[in-house]
């Protein structure tokens, strides 16, 4: 009998080294995920991406300053604004640069919606991860809407190529303010439709809670940002704590989440949402009349140096680097993604939990690959 | 919205053997300039004493002289942003890792040493990250030609 | 790294139907040509109806194809669904920019769908590279790796030209094992 007993503990376990990607339904782009498994329990995870290294940093080395921005827009793609936003504002502080306050307030408006556009994307796929179809459905529908309102603005449906050196492109058509207000109107009424329809649901709660758990120290010491970050209760907001724009001027909150699982994070992306609606109907009310670009000179070209500059994007810290050295191309453009940083966090937090709930992992985190490689 | 101008005199006091000023086009970014020697010993100071204990980005500049490495760190509490500096020639293009003081920087050294041939001496894991095996070469090095493995796609 | 490729595909005015196989067998090789051009017809519009296509998003152009495929512009009317495995899809939807590492990807899907399957290269970059044609890690255009069918271009393209390459691709289905007279009737 002690022999037997002797021979049970003995039992010998294999690790399985199995690849997700680069193509799968779930992996959100052409992320291939190398995971050590223990049956069902992921032991190790290492993310292998630049599947889409398109060459980004090499390609603004060779464009002017403003043909850069088209290229800035298909980095993080589904946040196009967003990325024009963080190279603009790097290039106007290296030349010091002044940018008519209305444009400041155009451009957080779209900052804004761009920012609701991200997350209902989000909010389609992450339940499409877990399973549940329809609500990708039902966020395509509201995103429509929200690109038609980009449409009529911008002139595209997805890379807009808007924000420019010193303010914006074209000042808002006509009847932009009644059509985003209509549609926040059907966004209040909806994200209620999409908290009974998914986020309230017993499976997904099952799916998400107590999951995925990141702590306030790994998050900061792993370099985490926007809701990845705030979910772990660290409440760290760009908007807030470095103002950029005119966004101290605005009364907005930030959800912050307490347990760092993968609900808090969905959670923290729901309420953005509205606290998204809220900073656009202040935006709009307050709008000032006047230019909306500033003076720029014919030629950019900015003065030798470097600067920085970070945008609080849907995905975390977005943040450009230029350095400049008088010419009228850029000498070297560093990309800070937030998805980059994120990856690295998968390990950390997949580890010990079951295959399914990596899938979880991976879209709790809302990463976009064009933007991981650049 | 944080000045550093005070955080730059304490600064400078302390790491005797940087040079720290102020960003000319930011108010609240500090810059230090280190040698490549003592790049390990300032980060961790500026993370233990200062405070800086979030990293935004590590990456490099190719300049025609050198290259410059930089990694800059935000201090969540105070707002302020530090900049750190390191030049290295080009032929020995090697430096201290900074995995232990952030973890954060793994993957970010792994992208410089992909793009630029910079050797982080002490990262646990040091392989290309973005470009594929067998590629050769490192191509944001501005004295980069042209991919061959691309002439099987012609 | 396997750097053998396939056959490009010719590019230019006239749709020329190359891929699915021709019914033949020792049935066929028997029949009159009535028989036999009935029931290519029969398989073509079985199959042109309903295609399916491997969820495959590469870059920007994958976003449009999710939006082709959602709510405002439904692609299931057409009887386009995607699948996630390529053993069960029809054709290959590439959207998005082909890289070194890629390209190796997309040959070995290419090759794991079965037969008869058709590729649409959608968007810029998988026409020719698009706005990183010449950069060190992207390769020219995706018919450098794989036979291509049907080119939408744009940046990335609207849902509707999506509509616009399925109908192509339709098209081309409809006219395969066919006259090629019959096919330049069919597209004027």
């Amino acid at each position: 009998m002690r022999e037997l007993t002797s021979a049970k503990q003995e039992l010998h376990r294999e690790e399985m080294v199995i690849n997700m990607g680069p193509q799968h339904p779930s992996t959100h782009g052409v992320l291939r995920a190398v995971v050590t498994l223990e049956g069902e329990t992921v032991r190790g995870v290492d993310p292998v991406i630049g599947y889409l290294h398109r060459c980004f940093e090499k390609i603004c080395e060779q464009k002017t300053w403003t043909q850069v921005i088209p290229y800035t827009d298909r980095t993080d793609y589904v946040a196009a604004l967003t990325n024009e936003l963080a190279y603009v504002l790097a290039v106007e502080k290296l030349m010091g640069l002044e940018v008519p306050e209305r444009a400041q307030y155009i451009r957080v408006i779209m900052a804004e919606l761009q920012r609701i556009a991200s997350h209902l994307l989000w909010f389609g796929t992450f339940g499409n991860d877990l399973g549940a179809f329809t609500p990708f459905l039902y966020a395509f529908r509201e995103r429509e809407t929200l690109i038609d309102i980009f449409e009529k603005t911008t002139g595209a449906r997805l890379t807009y190529n808007y924000i420019r050196l010193g303010g914006v492109r074209n000042d808002l058509p006509a009847d932009f303010e009644r059509e985003t207000l209509a549609f926040l109107e059907k966004l209040e009424k909806g994200l209620e439709e999409y908290h009974n329809l998914l986020i309230g649901n017993a499976i997904f709660e099952y799916r998400t809670k107590g999951l995925g758990v990141l702590t306030a120290e790994q998050a900061v010491a792993w370099g985490a940002s926007g809701p990845t970050l705030r979910a772990s209760g660290v409440a760290w907001d760009l908007r807030k704590s470095e103002p950029y724009l005119v966004y101290d001027r605005f009364d907005f909150e930030v959800p912050v989440g307490q347990k760092g699982d993968i609900y808090d994070r969905c959670i923290c992306r729901m309420k953005e949402m509205e606290e998204s609606a809220k900073i656009v109907r202040q935006a709009l009310e307050g709008l000032p009349e006047g230019d909306v670009v500033g003076k720029v000179p014919r030629v950019i070209k900015p003065p030798q140096g470097q600067a920085y500059a970070a945008v609080e994007a849907p995905r975390g810290e977005l943040g450009c680097f230029v350095v400049s050295d008088g010419g009228i191309k850029p000498y070297r453009v560093k990309w800070r993604s937030p998805c980059f940083v994120h990856l690295q966090l998968l390990d950390v937090i997949a580890r010990g939990e079951l295959v399914a709930d990596f899938i979880a992992n991976i879209g709790s985190i809302d990463i976009i690959l064009g933007e991981v490689d650049r | 919205m944080a000045d550093v101008r005070e955080l730059v005199d304490k600064v400078a006091a302390d790491l005797s053997f940087a040079e720290v000023s102020q960003s000319p086009v930011d108010v609240g970014e500090m810059v230090v300039k280190v040698d490549r020697e003592k790049y390990l010993a300032a980060c961790r100071r500026l993370r233990d004493e200062f405070g800086f204990d979030y990293l935004s980005f590590v990456t490099c500049v190719d300049y025609p002289e050198s290259l410059e490495i930089v990694a800059y760190a935000i201090n969540l509490e105070t707002q302020a942003r530090v900049k750190v500096l390191v030049d290295l020639s080009k032929e020995e293009p090697e430096v201290d890792s900074l995995v232990e003081v952030w973890p954060t920087a793994n993957w970010h050294e792994r992208e410089a040493y992909d793009l630029f041939g910079v050797v982080f001496r002490g990262h646990p894991d040091l392989r290309r990250i973005l470009l594929h095996e067998k590629f050769e070469g490192h191509p944001l090095r501005k004295d980069y030609g042209s991919n061959p493995l691309l002439k099987a796609y012609e | 790294m396997d750097l053998e490729r396939t056959e490009p595909s010719k590019r230019g005015g006239i749709v020329v139907p190359v891929t699915a196989p021709r019914q033949e067998g020792p049935l066929f090789q028997h029949l009159p040509g009535v028989f036999t051009t009935n029931l290519q017809k029969l398989a073509n519009w079985s199959r042109k109806n309903s295609l399916w296509y491997m969820f495959f998003g590469i870059a920007c152009c994958a976003i449009e194809m999710m939006a082709a495929g959602a709510s405002r512009y439904d692609m299931d009317r057409f009887g386009v669904l995607f699948r996630a495995s390529p053993r069960q899809a029809d054709f290959m939807f590439i959207v998005g920019t082909i890289n070194l590492k890629m390209a190796e990807v997309v040959k070995r899907l290419y090759d794991q769908m079965a037969e008869p399957r058709w590729v649409m290269a959608v968007g810029a970059c998988a026409i020719d590279g698009g706005p990183y044609k010449g950069s060190y890690n992207v390769v020219n255009g995706v018919d450098k790796v794989i036979p291509v069918d049907v080119y939408v271009p744009g940046c990335p393209p609207r849902p509707e030209a999506f509509y616009d390459g399925i109908i192509k691709l339709q098209e081309k289905i409809a006219a395969e094992g066919l006259d090629i007279e019959l096919v330049r009737k069919v597209r004027s």
